[in-house]
């Protein structure tokens, strides 16, 4: 789950535990990280229509065994139906795995209102956190990506926005390149329909309301 | 979606996020705030108007709108899109139509949402005046109103759905009390049906009354923009339309004509101009004792800050699809990272807003008449307009494309009520000064409704012209945030993936 990971604490403020995404729209890129895994593990193939598993494909772990079982058990979802109910658990389930690694501690604030307690995520070790940041940006900047799963991650980090935040400072040969880059990934079993499923379904989340 | 639901655990986990019939009625109602329309329009279309015919045009137009319904609801089965109106236009009449539909709207809601804060303001102020004898201007309560629907807005807070249902319950509750007794008491001793009978609709101010109860509907058309949230959209949107339609139509109509028959029918727009803010409790008090008008005011004043927030974002929602179908400037299409509230979108009508009440203050002129009034009915003209269009885009759609609907859904019932409510409007226009309350000729009651006009034409207008040079943006019309991609875009102020075809 190196991708869900990444994304996870690229969205992390290092200093303060929270994130700089809104945190809906951060669990659809982490659903979509998932099936993205799957794909780069050549499990599964993507369609807009689909979720397709491979036949006698195994799960690269066991956390994606689930997921692939249930892929398999109930194929007539669309994939951003798929990319929706992976989000639902998603930032929970990558902190808890963050946490057990010991890059994040968990820290629940009490409020004085009815509402839950406010959950922040701060860093172990900030500058560990900071990193993934860094190390993308770096990479773009230098034009220097060499690894499918780095691609596919700039590919996650743009359909949420969160390249807002990456190449805030970047000149337009960064932007370029980045474009480029996601562009390589048109031969994919999949992956652009699920860049464009996690920015549809984040959209629809500023046209609907906050409950 | 799919649509095999039996024994799926990925459909019932995601069920348990949706929302069902009552809770989409509950948004449409909201938008449409009950004690807004009973309390403020009725009463306030009595006193500029002079026409007392208000009641029965509610239950004629109720009659309209659910022909209406019934081929706009057959189009939303087939298309699932949170823009509504526009994409079956775009869908039905063409893409230059559609986008003409788009921008009439987009100036409707947003003509209504800024008209509120001329109801909020001088309602709060004399409630304030009443119980602690301030004597603030109603723009000190308006620009209070406008910066928490601002900071809200900008951080896609809503109000809390189950806040909201307590305050709607009370609402209907207090309208159903207040007409029960308003009926129980008449004037005179004699209960009168004048102001309900049909006869109403065939005089001079037929126009009128229909007109504003047009205004009072509206949010009844909100029901398919929540289609893709709710459970089973087949059913819960029809539900929920008919529901919310036949709910305001009984209160509506109900509490218009208490009010007439408690204060008698020829007395009403007297009274009405004597209480601007507060006939309704006025008119209640000698029966439900004094503090009627103080729970009355809070309800009303909260019931108009709900709308002022459902308008907010229903505008701000608007602008940021046609943002992202890059049909309009494309920065509406933006988001803000941290709370995916559509930023731009959501600023700029903050910034509207803010203009208009300032202009308003300080020209002097009256906010409850030249804002809430004005604004509220010639919203209603626009939304008129692109309910008119949708309806003939229905015929054309199920024209082109066939199905299984039946004869009464894809030709009889819209072509019923294209033909309807495009009487409603032709009598509107030629009765635009009535409507205002203005001497005919006066430059409000030509520019208000041409407004429109030039809306469409650049709607249209920039349709052409995407037409000839960007052919990918124009084939994209009326997708809404469906907008389907095979390249992400990457520049600096696009929208969150910044999807294009």
């Amino acid at each position: 789950m190196r991708l869900a990971d990444d994304l996870f604490l690229i969205a992390l403020d290092d200093r303060t535990g929270r994130f700089r995404l809104e945190a809906g729209t951060l669990g659809l890129g982490l659903g979509g990280a998932m099936l993205a895994e799957l794909v780069l593990a050549g499990t599964i193939v993507l369609s807009p229509e689909r979720v397709t598993v491979r036949p006698r494909a195994s799960p690269p772990d066991s956390v994606t065994h689930a997921i692939m079982e249930l892929l398999a058990a109930e194929p007539q979802h669309s994939l951003r139906t798929w990319v929706t109910f992976l989000a639902r658990d998603a930032v929970e389930k990558t902190a808890e795995r963050l946490v057990r690694d010991r890059l994040i501690r968990r820290e629940e604030t009490r409020t004085l209102l009815l509402r839950p307690g406010v959950v922040t995520y701060p860093a172990v070790d900030p500058s560990q956190v900071f990193w993934r940041s860094a190390r993308v940006t770096k990479l773009i900047e230098d034009q220097a990506i060499t690894e499918w799963s780095d691609c596919v991650l700039v590919g996650l980090t743009n359909a949420t926005g969160l390249t807002r935040l990456l190449l805030r400072d970047a000149d337009d040969a960064a932007r370029h390149y980045m474009q480029w880059l996601i562009e390589q990934l048109d031969s994919s079993p999949g992956l652009p329909h699920l860049f464009t499923a996690i920015a549809q379904a984040a959209a629809a989340r500023a046209m609907t309301n906050r409950r | 979606m799919a649509t095999n639901s039996e024994h799926s655990i990925v459909n019932s986990a995601l069920a348990k996020d949706r929302l069902g019939a009552g809770g989409v009625a509950q948004f449409a109602l909201t938008a449409a705030a009950p004690l807004l329309v009973v309390a403020g329009l009725v009463t306030t279309g009595w006193a500029v108007t002079g026409v007392t015919g208000i009641p029965a045009g509610f239950i004629a137009l109720a009659a309209i709108f659910a022909i209406f319904a019934v081929g706009y609801l057959a189009m939303a089965r087939r298309i699932v899109n949170a823009g509504a109106l526009y994409t079956y236009v775009a869908a039905g009449l063409g893409r230059p139509a559609g986008l003409a539909t788009a921008t009439v709207t987009l100036l409707a809601y947003s003509a209504l949402q800024v008209g509120l804060y001329g109801a909020l303001g001088p309602v709060t102020a004399d409630l304030m005046h009443t119980q602690f004898g301030w004597n603030l201007s109603w723009w000190v309560y308006s620009l209070t109103a406008w910066a928490l629907v601002a900071i809200l807005g900008v951080l896609r807070v809503d109000l809390n759905s189950r806040i909201l249902a307590i305050l709607l319950t009370a609402e209907v509750l207090l309208v159903v009390v207040i007409t029960v007794v308003g009926l129980a008491n008449p004037a005179g001793g004699n209960l009168s049906f004048s102001t309900l009978a049909p006869s109403n609709l065939i005089t001079a101010g037929s126009a009128v009354a229909l007109a504003i109860a047009v205004t009072g509907f509206i949010g009844f058309e909100q029901a398919p923009v929540y289609a893709e949230e709710s459970r089973n959209p087949r059913r819960t949107v029809p539900i929920a339309t008919y529901a919310a339609l036949a709910l305001m139509t009984v209160l509506y109509a109900g509490a218009s004509w208490a009010m007439s028959v408690t204060a008698g029918p020829d007395a009403i727009v007297d009274a009405a101009r004597e209480h601007p803010t507060d006939l309704m409790f006025f008119l209640a008090a000698p029966h439900l004792g004094d503090n009627i008008g103080t729970i009355g005011a809070i309800l009303f004043i909260s019931s108009m800050f709900a709308g002022l927030l459902a308008y907010h974002n229903a505008v701000a929602r608007y602008a940021f699809a046609l943002g992202r179908e890059q049909v309009l400037w494309r920065g509406f299409g933006r988001t803000a990272l941290r709370t995916s509230a559509p930023i731009t979108a959501s600023v700029v009508q903050s910034v509207t807003g803010l203009g208009v009440i300032l202009v308003y203050a300080l020209a002097g002129w009256n906010p409850m008449v030249q804002l809430f009034f004005w604004g509220g009915t010639t919203g209603a003209l626009g939304i008129l307009l692109a309910l008119t269009a949708t309806s003939a885009a229905v015929i054309a759609y199920f024209a082109r494309v066939g199905g299984a609907e039946s004869v009464w859904q894809k030709i009889i019932a819209p072509a019923i009520a294209t033909v309807a409510l495009a009487v409603v409007i032709w009598w509107t226009l030629t009765n635009y000064s009535t409507l205002l309350g203005v001497e005919p000729g006066t430059v409000w009651a030509w520019a208000l409704p041409t407004a429109y006009a030039v809306a469409a034409a650049i709607g249209a207008g920039w349709a052409l012209i995407l037409a000839g040079t960007r052919r990918d943006v124009y084939e994209g019309i009326g997708r809404g945030v469906n907008t389907s991609s095979d390249d992400l875009e990457v520049t600096s102020g696009v929208p969150v993936g910044g999807v294009r075809r």
